[in-house]
């Protein structure tokens, strides 16, 4: 025989959580981009590294890049 | 005359014998009320407690977790009350006959409630992590056919699985184009060392079975090969982090050998 | 205690509430002051720092940060301070990419190095990558760049802005108050609400703000022992209230010996 206290007491915890009221967690599809120099428009090539720019030395970024996961010390510009 | 007064209903030692006894059958009434209680709450989770996570669409289960936090709190609320009952209300009122069949009821009582709070989520799947993997690495790999370099309009390669955001070298104009995988993508790394767990249930069932037959230290060799499988389910999992999954690998052992095998 | 405090991040729920109960059912009572009181004029941060190190562990006070630490090395020029007082923004409602924006980072580096820090913590046997995490999350208002960040889209919330900062100023400033706060927190969730999204609905902050509110509370074990009971204590009034509110008093509360 069910007893009536604890099936209204999960009812009522299973109502509590299936209808609780949250921010939304944000979804995004995947995405590429490109970004070029600011300065003069040229876009960043692999053997020139990610920080500066090769033609006018423009800096994306002034730290220093660290052995990552798929970034390396050598994307370090010159 | 000692069997007389031992006997007798005016000698105060006998009245106090007589309220232990009534203690002891009290005591085993609520200890006894108590846990049916507590078994009829744990039916109830059981039959619905894998309907909840299964209806459960928040990406982090939150709504299932929530459920599954107030019932383990309703247990211990449970436990709490036998606990100070016990010691303020029964313990009092035993004597040195009494005292230890009261003292084996409440372990025994508080054991069986552990075992069913525990009982009440077992077998539930909290998530099916192999299921969603397998649909974030289908709209992984369907998705990731259809980019093109934003420099030159070219086929854009992205090779591998990547869960976080990664420069992707242009095969024709050799432009770094920053690829972000997406939201389902970046989960994945979350996911990737229960994932890698429940992949290597075998392992893990063998490593019991050892430690059952010959001991925990004589288990380690079955542990490592247990470790070790997680270490390849990860690393397939999560391509590319091959140093860092080794770093919890060898946090695994140490952990082994630093809790469980002391000598 | 120690135990429950040197545990493994990635245990459940049920474990750690086996545990606490097992450790509470070896208490004659649930005065905790009493306990204390037990070890005489003992300094608790000195006994549970001497009894983490017995043990190769660190806590917040013996946490070191050496310059040589191949564990503290920034990752991709993010250093921790950066990484936990970007969590610490990123709990306030905050985005990656807006983190991104202000460090001057692109988000390719900033992803790696939450993962490198995240791993570092979660592998560091010692625990000395994590409590130094932990004191610079509660620095986060005082980072160069991201002390003035707001977030663009903060969590919806009816209290208005300035009473969630008075709010905020408050459970740095009364130690009773935050403890009181973390006690309704437990108390929401053990009666079946969600607890982070009650601290948005009634304080309109979010975890991690009211914990990082707090960081100097929590680090301190003197004051975490000294306000034990009277958490517990302010868990069970909230308790009381959330469960008439929400109907889900205790299964067995009609049960009586």
């Amino acid at each position: 025989m069910k007893n009536n206290k604890s099936s209204s007491l999960v009812e009522r915890l299973k109502e509590m959580a299936m209808q609780q009221k949250r921010e939304a967690v944000s979804q995004t599809s995947a995405d590429s981009s490109v970004r070029c120099c600011k300065n003069c428009g040229a876009p960043r090539a692999k053997q020139d590294g990610l920080s500066k720019c090769a033609y006018c030395g423009y800096e994306f970024f002034d730290v220093t890049l660290t052995q990552g996961i798929h970034i390396q010390k050598e994307d370090n510009s010159k | 005359m000692f069997w007389k007064n031992l006997f007798s209903s005016d000698d105060p030692s006998n009245q106090s014998r007589m309220d232990s006894s009534d203690t002891l059958e009290r005591a085993k009434r609520f200890f006894e009320k108590m846990e049916q209680r507590a078994k009829d709450l744990m039916q109830e989770v059981k039959e619905s407690g894998q309907l909840i996570a299964d209806a459960d669409q928040d990406p982090y289960k939150r709504s299932y977790l929530q459920f599954k936090a107030a019932i383990i709190a309703q247990f211990t609320g449970m436990i709490d009350k036998g606990t100070q009952t016990y010691h303020s209300q029964i313990m009092p009122k035993a004597n040195f006959a009494t005292m230890l069949p009261l003292s084996q009821l409440y372990t025994t009582w508080q054991t069986n409630l552990l075992n069913m709070m525990e009982e009440s989520f077992e077998g539930i799947q909290e998530r099916n992590l192999e299921k969603e993997y397998q649909e974030i690495m289908e709209q992984y790999n369907q998705a990731r056919k259809g980019f093109l370099c934003k420099q030159c309009g070219a086929e854009l390669e992205i090779q591998q699985f990547y869960y976080t955001a990664s420069y992707i070298t242009c095969g024709f104009c050799q432009s770094q184009n920053m690829f972000d995988p997406g939201s389902q993508a970046r989960l994945v790394e979350h996911m990737a060392i229960p994932l890698a767990r429940a992949r290597s249930k075998v392992q893990y069932e063998n490593y019991r079975q050892q430690k059952e037959a010959v001991g925990q230290k004589a288990a380690t060799p079955a542990y490592e090969q247990y470790a070790q499988a997680i270490l390849n389910e990860m690393n397939k999992i999560l391509p590319g982090n091959e140093t860092q999954n080794q770093n919890f690998y060898d946090r695994l052992l140490k952990d082994f050998h630093k809790f469980h095998v002391a000598w | 205690m120690f135990k429950k405090l040197l545990k493994n991040l990635t245990e459940n729920i049920t474990d750690v509430a086996k545990d606490m109960m097992s450790e509470k059912m070896n208490m004659p009572s649930g005065d905790h002051t009493s306990q204390m009181e037990g070890y005489g004029q003992a300094d608790m941060q000195k006994i549970f720092d001497e009894g983490a190190a017995s043990k190769g562990v660190k806590t917040p006070n013996t946490a070191t940060e050496d310059p040589n630490d191949p564990l503290l090395q920034p990752v991709h020029g993010i250093s921790i301070y950066d990484y936990a007082a970007g969590a610490a923004k990123i709990g306030e409602g905050c985005t990656d990419d807006e983190i991104c924006a202000t460090l001057g980072v692109e988000r390719p580096l900033w992803d790696e190095a939450k993962t490198i820090w995240n791993n570092r913590m979660r592998d560091d046997q010692t625990f000395n990558v994590i409590n130094v995490y932990s004191k610079y999350f509660g620095k986060a208002k005082e980072h160069e760049k991201l002390s003035g960040l707001k977030a663009a889209k903060a969590p919806e919330t009816t209290v208005p802005e300035g009473k969630a900062a008075e709010t905020l100023t408050r459970l740095e400033t009364d130690k009773h108050y935050f403890f009181e706060i973390q006690g309704a927190m437990e108390a929401a969730y053990a009666t079946g609400m969600d607890g982070a999204q009650w601290l948005v609905d009634e304080l309109g902050l979010t975890v991690s703000q009211v914990n990082n509110a707090g960081v100097k509370y929590m680090n301190d074990f003197s004051i975490m022992a000294e306000m034990m009971d009277f958490q517990e204590q302010k868990k069970k009034e909230y308790s009381e209230r959330f469960s008439k509110e929400n109907g889900t008093s205790g299964v067995a509360d009609d049960i009586e010996f």
